[in-house]
Order: C-alpha cells, then structure tokens, then sequence
C-alpha cells in the first residue's frame, strides 16, 4: 500500500517526533509514504484570517500535487489537515458545478497557475482516520507486539481535528471514537473525560498566553481528575500547548503515532519521546513499559 | 323541519375498520367505532395495547396515573365483542377503495398460544437469557420470554426472538450453544448438559476436544474475545452430569433392526438416535470398548477415560452392543445384509498412513494412531530417549506429547508444512511447544536411517515450498538441504486410512482413495439403498462435531428409508447468513477466562489431565458475558415449565388479509435518539438521562420502582438540570418543528420528582415555555411557585462531568452574566418523531408523509391522509398531546362513521344466549369454583382444603378445584355442572374482577343464568401472591373469603337490563365552525340535526378571519360550510335562536327554543324538539382590552382589526415605517390566568403579512413565550429570517405605551440583553386574549354543566375525556372548550360526533345492572344524594322524591353509601348483600 505525505512545516519543527514517528509506524505497517514533491505551506491559520481566497488555494496546490501522484496524501497535522480536507470539499463542490465565488476562483487559479486542474478527487487521510478504521485498523491489529497493558490515557482531539463534521467528517465531532478505537487496539487504556474536544487555545499562545494557559491548566486537571496518567493528541500545537502550558505539574502528552510506534515495539522510540517537555520515561517505566 | 334520513343504500359497503396502533388513539378510535356499530380490527405492532402512555407515571396538568386512566380503557378495549386485537401485527398493504378495502395484516410470531397463556409467569422464572427491558428504556432487564409490562394488554407472555445466533448456526452439530451458555450463566449446569446433548450427546468429552468454529463466529469477538464456549460445554459436562439418562429409552416399537458398525461419535449418535425412535439396534465395535477415536486415540492427558465411558455408556442405553466384534471376520457382510434393514457403516479410519521412504517398518519406526491406540487403552508402548514425529498435524502433536510421557527426553516435530500451513490447530502446537517440543517446519523425512537393526535417525530434508501455487499439496524440497537428525524413535504421523477390507468385493460399494466409502453429504445414502457411512470413514474433513452431525444425518435417513420416505426432501442447507450482535448492545470490557492448567512438570510426570477447565463460578461468569444475540435461546425451559403447553417454538408468522370500509392510523411517535446530540454525553456520562426514562424511575413499575436514584451511583440525587428542546426546533437534527409535549411533561417530571423527594431541587433550563393548553400556565405556575422549580431561559450547548463524582456541569447566561452550576442529574426533554414505522406505512398504505415525515393532513381536513378512506389521529399527524390524541381519535371515528354510515351495523357480532332460568323461587345452591391458576395459587394456598371447606358452607352444592378456571374447557365445565346440579349461583375463587368478572358473567348468561348471580373472591392478588411466605395463613384467608363470597351471593338476586329507546336525532349548540362542522357530520350519518346559532347569521369568529398561519382562505371555508348546511336537508338551522329549558336524559331530551326573526326582539315564537344527544360548540370571543391605549389611541388596534386592514388593502399601512405588536394583552394575567393559545401564531401571521406588504417596515415583536408549537415553528422562524425582531420582556416588566405626537413611543426591557428599548412604532396591534362566548354561563345552568375558573365548559376527564361531560349524552368541542384554531376546532367537533353516535347509532340504550335505585318511601328530599354524586345524575322529582335515571348513573355508589335514610341501594351491592359479606368474615360478631 502507498500514500502521498505531506509534512507540513510543524512536523519538521516543533512536532518533529510526530513526523518521524509517523514515518516510522507506517513504513512498520507497510505502507509507503511517498512525500509531495515541492509541497509548499498549507496556509494555516494565517492564510485562514486574513484570505479566504488563499486559505483555498494554498491547500489547493498541495493537493493538486497529491492528485498528480494519483494518490490519498497522509497528513498528520491537524490544522493542515483541516485546511486541505476543507480545499478537498471545495474543489469536489466546484467540480460539481456549485462552490462559492472564491472556491471557484482558487480552483482555476490553482490550476492556470500550476497547469493541473484539482477536482478533489484525492483526499487527505489523517494518520488516525487510517488507524481506527478499515485496513489501517487491521494492519495495527496485527501488528501490536507489546500492549500498552495499564496505560490510562485521555484521548484529546482539540478542535480542528474533527470540525467542521460536514467537511472533516471521519469521526462524530461531539462524541468522538476514534483515538479510542486506536488505543484499545495498542492494548492501552482510554478514559472517558469532558475535555476530549475542547480547545486547547491554539495559536493564541503568542498573543494571548494567559488565556492559553487558563484552558491548557483546566484540560491538564481534568484528564488527571479522570484518572489519565496522560494525554495522547494528534495535533502539534495541542501537544506544545498542554506540554508547555499546563500548568506545574503536568502530564506527559504523546502524539498518537508514538504510542503506535511503542506498541510496535519500534526501537526508535525512545529517540522520539526524549524530546518531550515532560519526561514520559518515569511513567512508562513505571508501567514496564520502557 | 328535518327530513327523514335517506334509507341507507345496500351498496355493499363495509361495516367493519381497521385500527393501526394500539395507543391511547387507536384505544379511543375502536372504541368510538365498535360504540357506533362498527367491526374493528386494532392492529398494533407492540405485545399489548397501552402505547406510550403505559409508560407514563403521571399525566399534566392533574397529576393523575397514567395507568390508571389507562387500565380500564384497555380493559374496555379487549373485553368489546366487536374489537378484534392483533398483537405483534404490522399492517403491509391495503388494497381497494373507500368502503371497500383489503388490508394485509403480518401477525409476528408470539411463540406463546394467547389462548392458552393464563400469564402464571413461571416461564419467565426459568428463562436463563436476560435483555436490557425496552419498555425501561433498557434501564432494566427482563427475560427472552416476556410480557410488555404487568398490566399487558392482553395479559399473555411471548418470546423475542431474532433469528439462530452464528454460535449455533455455525456448529456441524447444531448444538445450541446460546442456550447451555444462558444456562450456565444461572448456574443451571444440569439443564445446559440437557440442552448440549440433544445435539452432542457427550459434553464433557466434546467440550474438551472440539475445535470450536462457534468461537471464531461469536459476535463477543468483535468487542473483545469470543466467550469461551467449549470450555462451557465442558463445564456443562462436568458439573451438569446426571447418570439417569436424559431422554428415557422408549420401547422397541419398530420391527425393523438397524445395524452401526462402529461405535465412534458418528456411530454412537446414529444408533442412540434410531434407538431413541424405536428401532432395534446392534452397534458393532471391533475394540473392547465404545467410543472409537474419544476413547482410543486422543490421548488421557486431553480426554480423560472416565468421563468418556460415563457420556458413551449413557448412549448405549437400550442399544445392542457387541464389542470385540470385527466385521468380516466375526459376522460377515452378508450376515448382516440378511439380519438388519439397515446399515450405518461409520468405522472411522483407524490405519495410520504410510511414506514410501527406506526402512520405514525398521524396529523404533512406530507409527501414531497406533501408539496413541495402545496408550489411551492402558498400554505403555516403548519409547527412546530422543524421538523424532514426523507429521504437522493433531495426531503428530498428541503422538509427541505422548512420547514425552512415555519417557522419551528429546522431542523434536518435524514438518513440511511453513508455521501457519500447518494442519494442527495454532492452540495444539503452542501447547506441544509449551511442553518443551521442537517444532522444525518445512522439513521432510528422506529416509530412516538404521544401525544395528535399529532405528538411528532420520535424514531429512530441507523443503523450500509444499504446496504449489494453486494451492495443492506438492512438496519442493531444497537443492542440498540434507541434514541427519539422530532419533531413538521416529514416530510417524502422516495421515489417517481406512481399514474397509471387511466389505467383500460384490457388496456393491465402491471405495475410494484406499478404501473410503463416501456418501451423499445431505443424506449419508451410499450406493446401495439402505446403506449409509458417516464419519471419517466418508473421506470428508474430519472433527468429532462433524462426525456426530453425520451421524445424526444417517439416522433421519435410515428411518426414512425404513418408512419409504424421500431421503432428502427438506433438508436442504440454508444459506448461512451470520447474525448479528443485538443492535444497541452495551458492553463492558471483559478478557475470557482462562482454565488452570498442570504445571509442566506435573504434567510430563503421567497422563492426568492438564486442562483444569473452569470453576462453576468461573464458568457462570464467563457465560455472562453472552451477548444473547438470538435473544431466545431455545433452550426449551420454559416449554418443559408451562403447564398448559401454551409455549411453541415452531410458531411461524401469520398473515391475515381483513376486509375493511375504512383505515384509521394510530401509530403514535418515537421519541429523538439522544445519542446523537453528543454534546451533552448522552450514553457516555451515567447520570444524563433522556426524560422518557426519567419518567419510568419516577414510575412505581420502573426499573426503581418511584425512587429517583442516580444511574451512577444509586444515590438520591438532589440538583435535578432538565434541558428543553433535545432535537426539538432544531434544524440541524431534521425537526425544526417544536414538539408541543416536552414543556408540560418536564414540568410534571419537575413536580413529580419533589412529590417523591423533596430534598429535589429541579431546575428548567428553556426557550420558551409553551404551555398553551387547558389549565397548563396554572399548571407551571404552580410548579413554580409552590413547588419551587426553577425555571431559567437559556439554551444549554454543553454538558461536562465531572470524572470523580459523575456530577455534571451546566454553563449557562442570564441576567447579563455567565454561570457555572453543577447538577447530581441532567434529564434531556427529547423531542418527537415520527414513528419508525411512518415510511413502511405510508408506502404499503399509500398515503403521503409531510417533510417532517408525520402523516400529511390539510388544515381544513385534519383527519384525513393523502388517500381517500385513509385517516389519522394522534401524534402521527404531527406532535401533540393526549388530549388532542383522543380528539383526533374520535374524529376520525366520526369521518369514518359518516363514509360507512350504510355500512353501519352490518358486521357487529351479536350474540344469542339461552333463555334466562327465573331462580328468584329456588333456595340458593352455589356451585364453588376455587382456581389453581397453575401454581400460582396453588403453590401457597392448599386448594383441596379450600374446596372441601367450601362444600361445608350452608348453601353450596358443588365446589371444585380447577387448574385454570378461566381457559375455555373450564368455562364449558361451569356450565355442565350448573345444568347438572341445577346450580343458581357461582363463586369463582381465583384472581380479581378487573380482568376476569365480565368473562365469568359472559358464561353465566350461557349457563342461562342471569349474569349478576355471580361473585368472585380473589385469592390470588390478595392471597397467595402476598402471603408467599405463610401458606397455612393464605389458605386460612382464601377460605375467609370464599365464605364471605358465598355469604354474599345467597343473596344476590337477579338484576335485569332493559330497554330506553333513543330519538336518533342531535342538537348542536352554536353555529360556528365546530357546530356546523358537527352538524354536516350527523348529517352525513343519517343522524337528523338541529343546529342552534343565537346570532342572525352562521359562521361565529370565522367570519373576522380571512387567512391562516398556513395560507388557508378561511372565507373560501366559511362559504363553502354554510351553503352545505343550508343545503342539507337533515340540518335544521335555527337563527337568532336561544334555548329556553331542556329536560331529558341521554337518548332522549326534550327542549324548548325560542326561535327570533332574525331582527330583533319581536316575534319570537317557542318551537319545542327531542333529541337524543347534544354537542355544545358555542365558541369564546375576543377580549376588549382596557390597556395600552387601546380605544384611546387609534394607532392601537387588536389582532382581529389589523387583519382586517390587511384584507381591506394597503391603505395607511403602506405609508408605515414601524409596527410594534404586543403579545398577551389580557392572557396569562390576572383575572385571565390562562393562554389564549393562538395569539402567537396570529402575530407571526400578520407579521409576515405586513413583510409581504413592505419589506422595508420594521416589525417588533414583544412577547413573553412565543407559543408557536408544532409546525407552526417554521413559520417562527421564517419572520425572524424575514427581519421581524422579537424582544422578549420580563412578565414583571410589561413595556409602557406612550402615545406621541407622531408616533407612539413603547418602552420595553429586552430580557435576553437586559437592555432598555424605546420603539416608536406607527401602530401597535395587541394580540387581545380569548374569552369563553357571551352567554356560556347562562347555557351551562341551563344544561347543568360545569365550567373550569376561567368560564369554559369543563369536559370529565382533561386528558381522555376532552369531549365528554359527566352528564351522559351531552358532548363538547371548538372554542367552547377553551382557545382553539380552526383545525382544532374542526376535529374536536367530529370527535364529538363519534362520541355522540355512541349513543345515536342504536335504537335503544341497555341500561340497568349495577345502578342506583330509589325507594321512595324513605326518600325525604334532603338533598345528598344531589350533592354528593359526582356525576350529577340524581333531580328532584315534581313528587318531592330524588329519582336517578338508570341511563345516566355510573354505579359508583356514593349516594347509597351517604343517603341518610338508606332509600338508596345500588344494585349488586345491596345493604343485606354487603351485610350477609362482613358477617361471614366475623362469624362470631355476626351470631351475638
């Protein structure tokens, strides 16, 4: 099996170890990955705020690459992700004939500009979306050497991976199962807590730390109060957040791909997770687990 | 005046409707019509009747039970001789026209004979399987085998069942493995070991062996692990086994002798089976002893000996066996084919397969069936110290694990196969591996190697591929991969043959591939006629279930071949279509069991057992975790329970075609799935809960029995959050419509909840509180008020828990400030939605579904659907109230009244009775029945002493003792005795009078006894069931009340019913919408009417009406309704009309109008007419406010005014900037604490109206709750999207109207903001309330009828009797009722009609039996009995005496009990009757 990649430019810079994590469980699970040649920047919350017209183009062009290789493209940032699952629907509903005026207009741009046309016929798939389900699913399952036995762990899925339903759409955006189906298949234990879907604070980090931290505080307390003995996410800011804001004593936040790789037993993971702002070796030692 | 009606036509037009829906709206329809003359068929898809409101605890705004409104209408409606039930039953089609339908009825089958069924409850007790109770909301559990709820309707039991789960559907042997494991799971051991052995009659040994292909099916996998159900099996074999055999052996009642040859599992099954039908037979075996490869192959570490001697011994009960006895050598083939009519060849294949390499009979070469053979009888066979098995199969795993224990010290298992080809199942080589043997794969012997005469070692080879790329067995071995491997022993275990030497050559079978003898997979035929083979020997892939599903094959086909039957007609294999885990399963995570097993070394050290199998209580638990996916499990228990054999299995669905005139659907709504509103944690979070099932812990019969108690932790919980509008107004869950109910019942559930604790604190988090019907605002205001609910408008987007304490936080906005509060319990006020069943429905019946998907209707035509014959009632024409259900109900019996009016009466049941015997001469002489009911009764109470003590009463000539006094072949026995003994009284000694007097009394008249010679005494609900524990007691008190029973009846005498004739002709009171309608509709029916209007002209409010919220043109109505009246000749029309006296009672009433010119005072003249019935329909009118400017100011103007000036044109409404609209001018005030319901929806109409007029004018809307139920949402919705702006004001901060000089200037706090407005509007129309019509006070002295607080006439019963008043005979709808729109106002009249043709469709009126009677020579006038009876039934005659009209009386008899000078008795419990009762219960007081 082969899917296209797109990295986007956090898993190159502060989730470095969801980018090599991601590599790494996936060429495990036999699935090449095969990186956008001459990916450029998703537009990001940037491109969101300022253009509607660019927040369309920019994941655009990046997927037109990803239908040139004539493959779905793996992206494992949430708000790439988000951005280019959102392009996708765009270009699908610009391809029907409908779309709003800027959809269409980034459509014909993207494609006078590059020379291909994007009809949104490739998807964007998040590393989570192919895990809980399917192939992915059944791939895992068998891969699993060493169950995370004893790990209580609060699945936390911030904002941007699951909304809007209408266009992201692979889990329930209230009542997500997904991250939970993952970490049942890794042998791992996950809680039932209110915080799953809330809002981390984002890029408000830079401009508005206070209020970050207020939301990171309470997110951190809660998952403890529900037993976790750690967070697991899939977005990097969310793990930067909550590991960098939660407060003073805070739990470990894995990206989901680390866990994977450790069920995996992938001997790379260690190099992984020393990069964490909170040290997860006491607990995963404790848990025999490293 | 009135014309005769036309003599209806014999056009063939049906009398007999079908009812869809067994809910308090198809109750009311088929009792309205079955009232009327009409054959109805009540089709719900639910076990009982009941609907929705069975589930109810309360009902607003009164707070009376549900139940206990219900229980007797469900009673009315199983006991009518004209309404047919049909439980379980889905209507598909229907066919025809109007008058002339067929209707395709499926009856889903009930599995329990309701003939039969006497609802004793033992199958329930022994049932094993248990599933969340839908009717809890899954909040309880209750068994496979079930009744809906105590109070069923009919009270009998049936079996769910979906379909053969894929554990059993997958077993070769069909053992039913659902059932032994629900078995287990109650720790019934001895019957799962039944259930096993009707299929596999060794559980013990197949427990331990079999490969289990039910484990890799089991729907449990899907969440965690399949359930472990061999180890179950085992577990029934061990701790269920009873050396008596299970089924007895039968007598030899066949001539025909049947000859096995083998006595192995396939062998065993085939002779036990023929055996258990009859047949000799003769089971040879050539070894010493039966069992075949259980007993000498697999080895005594696996299967121990002694439990595979007990189960084969129990099977060779009654059977012929020879062992020792070798076919061919000690009888001959032909011996045999002279001696049995048939023969059953399953001799296994007992040679063990040969390789054609060098030395392989060299000494050390042994081979492994064989050995295992010689070891499992007793035998040590010699082993070196290092052996090598050749072989990847079971065999080869059990021949080097038994070397082991025969001492060898080096294993090593070779094989050619790769790790996953290998034949051996994964489990056998992990446990060989476990032991300490080498498994070397894809290595293949070349040849022995020997020295000095012994074996050496083996050469092997390397292999690179053993099969070939299509997948057939061809070995490629590597080029050079030799390797020697030095062995003591080699074991070889490379296949299995068959030994068939004994068939001479002419017996006329062919073998094949070394001596197979395959035959017919279906049927197990062989070639020659009368021979069968099963098993191994067949060549098919073998297992131990395989052999015995073989063996029981070859026995069905052995007796059909004695019997000259088709071998294989029938039996054909159903595809195998898996079943699925029950939908909506909740499970909780849990690992299988492990057994215990030896440990290595105590294990090695002999052959004991090293699969310890699971305890009991191991072995329970794990059974728990079945997820019950066929849900019965046919496990027969409750079968083998029931004594009247109501219980079959083998019921298959019925479909029923009925002829019908007319449909009327019924079938309720389903209520919004809160699973899909996940932001409030529905089904995550324990302690949200939806307010249906909040509602059944408040219920006696909920899964709490009434005590409010938190799911999480059981505790009372104390801050109770109820959140409104769960999917209701709500867009983006397809229901943007308001669900009209949810407002009322949270406000209940609030009040109910602190009535049952009042520690509750209930807090209504809202929209807008809708309570827009009679007596609601009171209602919420009292809950406010008195009741402390705190009641907080904001729209709730999030539930959090907390994770410790499972409480739950609630954000929410009001009074400009954001509050944080945490509540014990959340409850989601889910909205309505159409029933399930709405799209099936609607196509097999063919009638339209509107875009919310309820039944399509139009306004003016409330009842009806899309298709002509079809009609509706209840909440599936959109959601609504009980109230409204039964209006709706009753109108549509009304429609369906007038379309089949010449069918009327054509296909009642009338039954014909002997002649009454005249006893009043005889002495009394009581025949005593006492009931066993089962043992329900007679488990407590010592029924043969009751009967021999009842025989010792004074008066008794008979007493008998009965298993079931009320099945039919005791009711007939009744009536033998009766004639027989010349009995003249009856006691029934059984169960209560609710459910079975109007049976008994039935069966009097049949005996030719008047039916009130009759008395029961309940001694089950009031005896047995309560004194369970104290017998002697039990039966002390039944015959207490036997005594008191016949004490009673001696007395009884007979009571007759006679005859009042009806004058067939109505009175309607008001000539409005609802009178005309009402008129137009008798009319239809034949029914002559008088329709009285005190105004010159017809039409009342209507004609100041001109367009509905919905676009309907009201003067296009009134046109059309007033010329059909005036062309009807059976409507008489009085105008300017006033009644003046009415005397009478139910079917006949006289009154006196008097009838005006229609100018004016002058000329009236008096007009005296008879009726039989009369509806009031006198409408309300409008109030005239006295504030805001309203008469002072002409820029003030009502409702009604401005939709004049619309209709009248643009004119100064064109030119206008701003209009403001006030909302309850003189409603939900003081003085007028009541809404005036349709104000609301005038606003938004006339709103929208005026948008239509001018886009540009600014429109404000100020209000309080905007009222806009039902679908009158999207109109809502639409003039706030066109721009109209609602502000809503506080009730304690009315706005303040000014009046200026250019304009008005209205000052209003906007509650949402908390900010002060000032609107300076061009016009201000006041949305003025409904009050009841002028003169209504005078018409209900007149009629004697009650009226509620604020002037509206007062129906019996708010929520089942909205039409009905407790005088007989008079009816009520439209406005006079209370505020209506003219839909409501239509269908409540047509309701009414149904229900007065309850009394008009027959010529005369049966009255009498148990009613009060006056003696008049001890009545003194005083006046109490008038008082006191709630029905005000009893006048004062011109004779000064009190008379109570038999027609009218209801029998409650308040009166006989308060009259002070005993004048009155109510029949049936006369003073001497009651007297002669309570004597008999203290016989000593009695005799002082």
């Amino acid at each position: 099996m082969k899917l296209a990649y797109y990295p986007g430019c956090s898993l190159d810079g502060t989730g470095v170890e969801y980018g090599k994590s991601t590599r790494a469980v996936f060429a495990r699970l036999g699935v090449e990955l095969e990186d956008l040649p001459g990916w450029t920047c998703c537009g990001a919350t940037s491109a969101h705020a300022t253009s509607s017209y660019l927040s369309v183009a920019l994941p655009l062009r990046n997927l037109s690459l990803a239908e040139a290789l004539g493959r779905d493209v793996l992206v494992p940032c949430a708000a790439c992700f988000n951005a280019m699952r959102r392009a996708g629907a765009a270009a699908r509903a610009v391809a029907a004939g409908g779309g709003s005026e800027e959809e269409r207009h980034a459509v014909t741009e993207v494609a006078a500009t590059t020379g291909r046309a994007c009809t949104g016929k490739f998807r964007a798939v998040h590393p989570l979306e192919f895990l809980s389900a399917g192939d992915g699913a059944k791939l895992l399952k068998e891969q699993v050497s060493r169950p995370l036995e004893g790990l209580r762990i609060a699945p936390y899925y911030g904002c941007l991976l699951l909304r809007p339903a209408r266009e992201i759409g692979f889990d329930d955006p209230e009542r997500p199962q997904s991250m939970g189906r993952v970490l049942r298949a890794l042998g791992a234990e996950p809680v039932t807590w209110s915080g799953h879907v809330d809002c981390c604070g984002a890029s408000l980090g830079i401009s508005s730390p206070d209020l970050v931290t207020t939301l990171t505080v309470r997110l951190q307390g809660q998952a403890r109060r529900a037993g976790a003995a750690a967070i697991v996410t899939a977005c990097p800011l969310c793990q930067t957040n909550l590991e960098g804001r939660g407060g003073k004593s805070r739990l470990p936040v894995f990206f989901i791909t680390e866990l994977v790789g450790l069920a995996l037993g992938l001997k790379t993971t260690r190099s992984w997770l020393r990069r964490h702002l909170v040290n997860p070796f006491p607990l995963l030692r404790s848990l025999k687990l490293a | 005046m009135i014309m005769a009606p036309d003599h209806a036509g014999a056009d063939g037009t049906l009398g007999s409707v079908l009812v869809v829906g067994g809910g308090i709206g198809g109750m009311q329809a088929a009792l309205d019509l079955a009232a009327a003359g009409y054959f109805v068929h009540l089709a719900t898809a639910e076990p009982s009747i009941g609907g929705k409101m069975a589930r109810l605890d309360k009902t607003f705004p009164t707070n009376d039970c549900a139940m206990c409104l219900l229980g007797p209408r469900m009673t009315d409606c199983q006991n009518h001789q004209n309404i047919q039930l049909h439980t379980v039953a889905c209507v598909e089609s229907l066919a025809g026209t109007p008058g002339h339908f067929s209707a395709r009825i499926r009856k889903r089958a009930r599995y329990v004979d309701i003939n039969e069924c006497t609802a004793c409850g033992e199958c329930e007790a022994v049932c094993p399987v248990e599933v969340p109770d839908a009717f809890n909301l899954g909040r309880s559990n209750r068994k496979a085998i079930y009744r809906l709820f105590p109070q069923s309707v009919p009270n009998k039991y049936l079996i769910e069942k979906r379909g053969t789960p894929p554990c059993r559907a997958t077993c070769p042997s069909s053992c039913n493995a659902q059932g032994f494991v629900a078995l287990i799971a109650g720790g019934k051991f001895a019957e799962a070991a039944e259930v096993v052995q009707r299929r596999v009659p060794f559980p013990g040994t197949v427990g331990r062996v079999c490969h289990h292909p039910c484990e890799s099916e089991c729907n449990r996998g899907d969440f965690d692990e399949p359930v472990s159900i061999a180890a179950l099996k085992r577990a029934a074999g061990d701790f269920g086994w009873d050396d008596r055999p299970l089924t007895p052996v039968p007598d030899l009642t066949c001539a025909e002798r049947v000859a096995v040859i083998g006595a192995g599992p396939a062998g065993l099954v085939a002779a036990r089976d023929l055996r258990l039908l009859g047949y000799p037979v003769t089971l040879f075996e050539a070894l010493p002893v039966a069992g075949g490869i259980l007993r000498a192959g697999i080895p005594r570490y696996r299967l121990p000996a002694d439990i595979v001697d007990r189960e084969v011994a129990a099977c060779l009960e009654g059977i012929d066996f020879r062992p020792n006895t070798r076919i061919g050598v000690d009888v001959t083939w032909a011996d045999l084919r002279r001696d049995y009519q048939a023969i059953i060849i399953a001799i296994g294949l007992q040679k063990s397969g040969r390789l054609p390499i060098d030395s392989a009979d060299a000494p050390g070469v042994v081979y492994g069936l064989d050995m295992l053979r010689e070891t499992a009888l007793g035998g040590r066979p010699e082993v070196g110290a290092r052996v090598v098995v050749i072989g990847g199969g079971a065999v080869a795993m059990d021949g080097a694990r038994t070397a082991l224990r025969l001492g060898a010290r080096k294993v090593v298992a070779a094989c050619v196969e790769a790790p996953h080809e290998m034949p051996a199942h994964p489990w056998e080589v992990d446990e060989a591996k476990e032991e300490g043997i080498a498994i070397r794969t894809r290595w293949g012997p070349k040849r022995i190697v020997v020295k000095g005469g012994r074996v050496a070692g083996v050469e092997m080879r390397r292999v690179a591929s053993a099969f070939d790329p299509d997948g057939r067995f061809n070995i490629r071995y590597v080029e050079g991969g030799e390797e020697f491997w030095p062995a003591d022993t080699v074991i070889m275990c490379i296949g299995q043959a068959a030994d068939s030497a004994f068939l001479p050559g002419d017996a006329g079978l062919k073998t094949v591939r070394g001596g197979m003898l395959p035959s017919d997979a279906l049927t197990r035929a062989t070639a020659i006629p009368g021979v069968f083979s099963c098993g191994d020997i067949t060549g098919e892939p073998g297992s131990v279930v395989a052999a015995i599903s073989a063996g029981h094959a070859a026995a069905v086909s052995a007796e059909r071949y004695l019997n000259g039957q088709d071998l294989a007609a029938g039996r054909e294999v159903e595809p195998y279509c898996k079943l699925k885990a029950p939908d909506g399963v909740k499970v909780v995570v849990k690992k299988r069991a492990r057994a215990r097993h030896l440990a290595p070394a105590a294990a090695l050290s002999g052959f004991a057992e090293v699969n310890l199998g699971l305890t009991p209580e191991e072995a329970s638990e794990e059974a728990k975790r079945c997820l019950d996916c066929g849900i019965c499990s046919e496990c027969l228990q409750c079968e083998k329970k029931c004594e009247k054999k109501a219980v079959h299995h083998d019921d298959k669905d019925e479909v029923l075609d009925v002829n019908v005139g007319a449909v009327v659907l019924a079938p309720g709504f389903d209520l919004h799935d809160a699973n899909l509103e996940g932001e409030y944690g529905y089904g995550i979070y324990p302690n949200v809960l939806t307010s249906y099932e909040f509602e059944r812990l408040l219920s006696s019969t909920g899964p709490t029995t009434g005590e409010v108690r938190r799911p999480s932790d059981g505790a009372h919980p104390q801050k109770v959050a109820f959140l409104q509008c769960v999917g209701s107004r709500d867009a983006s869950c397809g229901a943007e419509y308001c669900s009209s109910i949810c407002c009322l019942y949270v406000t209940k559930e609030a009040v109910v909840a602190k009535e049952h604790d009042k520690h509750i604190e209930p807090t209504v988090f809202y929209l807008d509180v809708r309570a827009f019907g009679k007596g609601f605002d009171r209602y919420v205001d009292t809950a406010r008020d008195v009741y402390g609910v705190r009641y907080i408008r904001s729209l709730i987007s999030a539930v959090r828990e907390d994770p410790v304490t499972h409480s739950l936080a609630i954000t929410y906005y009001t009074d400009k400030a954001r509050h944080e509060e945490e509540f014990d319990l959340v409850v989601l006020a889910t909205g309505a939605r159409p029933p399930a069943a709405a799209k099936d429905l609607a196509a097999g019946l063919g009638f339209e579904l509107n875009e919310y998907g309820f039944a399509r209707t139009s306004e003016f035509t409330p009842v009806r659907t899309t298709r002509p014959g079809v009609y509706v009632a209840g909440a599936f024409r959109g959601p609504q109230d009980i109230p409204e259900t039964v209006m709706t109900a009753s109108a549509a019996a009304g429609e369906v009244g007038a379309l089949l009016a010449s069918g009327r009466g054509t296909e009642v049941r009338v039954k014909e009775y002997p002649p009454e015997r005249d006893v009043a001469d005889e002495e009394p002489r009581v025949g005593v029945f006492i009931c066993r009911c089962g043992i329900n009764i007679a488990s407590v109470v010592d029924v043969a002493a009751v009967v021999e003590y009842a025989l010792s009463l004074p008066g008794v000539a008979h007493a008998q003792e009965t298993l079931y006094t009320c099945s039919q072949d005791s009711l007939k026995g009744i009536r033998e005795v009766a004639r027989d003994k010349g009995l003249n009284r009856v006691v029934v000694a059984s169960c209560t009078i609710r459910t079975h007097q109007a049976l008994f009394r039935e069966n009097m008249r049949e005996a030719g006894l008047n039916q009130f010679l009759f008395e029961m005494a309940n001694i089950r609900d009031q005896c047995s069931w309560v004194h369970k524990d104290d017998p002697a007691g039990a039966t002390t008190k039944a015959q207490d009340l036997v005594r008191m029973a016949v004490a009673k009846v001696k007395r009884h005498r007979a009571l007759s019913l006679e005859a009042v004739p009806v004058t067939q002709r109505a009175l309607v009171i008001g000539g409005g919408i609802a009178g005309m309608t009402a008129a137009l509709l008798l009319a239809e029916q034949g029914v002559g009417t008088y329709l009285v209007e005190r105004e010159p002209a017809l039409g009342g409010n209507l004609r100041r009406l001109y367009r509905t919220l919905d676009g309907g043109d009201v003067q296009a109505l009134l046109d059309g309704v007033t010329g059909r009246v005036a062309a009807d000749r059976l409507v008489g029309t009085y105008l300017d009309t006033v009644i003046e006296d009415v005397s009478g009672h139910a079917g006949h009433f006289t009154a006196t109008l008097s009838v005006g010119g229609g100018d004016g005072a002058d000329g009236r003249r008096q007009e005296k007419i008879e009726f039989g019935a009369t509806i009031v329909a006198t409408g309300a009118g409008e109030l005239t406010p006295a504030e805001y400017l309203y008469g002072q100011s002409e820029r003030v103007v009502t409702g009604l005014e401005l939709e004049e000036m619309l209709v009248s044109g643009p004119g100064r409404l064109g030119a206008m900037r701003e209009v403001a609209f006030m909302q309850c001018v003189g409603s939900r005030q003081k003085d007028h604490d009541y809404c005036s319901r349709v104000c609301c929806a005038e606003t938004v109409k006339n709103a929208l109206e005026l948008k239509k007029l001018n886009p540009r004018l600014r429109i404000y809307v100020l209000h309080r709750d905007m009222r806009t139920y039902g679908f009158m949402e999207g109109h809502y919705r639409r003039a706030r999207e066109a721009g109209v702006v609602f502000i809503p004001f506080r009730d304690e901060e009315p706005p303040a109207v000014n009046d200026g000089r250019r304009w008005l200037e209205v000052a209003a706090r906007d509650r949402a903001s908390g900010l002060d407005l000032t609107l300076r509007p061009d016009l201000l129309v006041l949305a003025a309330g409904t009050i009841p019509a002028p003169g209504t006070k005078e018409l209900a002295s007149l009629l004697k009828l009650p009226t509620n607080e604020d002037g509206f006439f007062l129906e019996t019963h708010i929520k089942l009797g909205p039409m009905d008043f407790p005088s007989q005979g008079v009816f009520l709808c439209g406005a006079a009722h209370g505020p209506k729109f003219i839909s409501e106002a239509v269908y409540q009249a047509q309701g009414a009609v149904a229900r007065a043709m309850g009394i008009l469709s027959k010529p005369e009126l049966m009255v009498g039996g148990t009613v009060a009677r006056v003696d008049k020579e001890k009545c003194a006038a005083c006046l109490t009995c008038v008082r006191v009876c709630p029905f005000t039934v009893p006048r004062i005659t011109a004779e000064h005496v009190a008379a109570i009209a038999a027609v009218e009386c209801q029998g409650c008899g308040t009166c006989a009990a308060e009259c002070p000078g005993r004048a009155i008795e109510l029949g049936f419990y006369e003073g001497d009757q009651l007297k002669a009762k309570i004597g008999a219960l203290f016989p000593e007081a009695a005799g002082s």
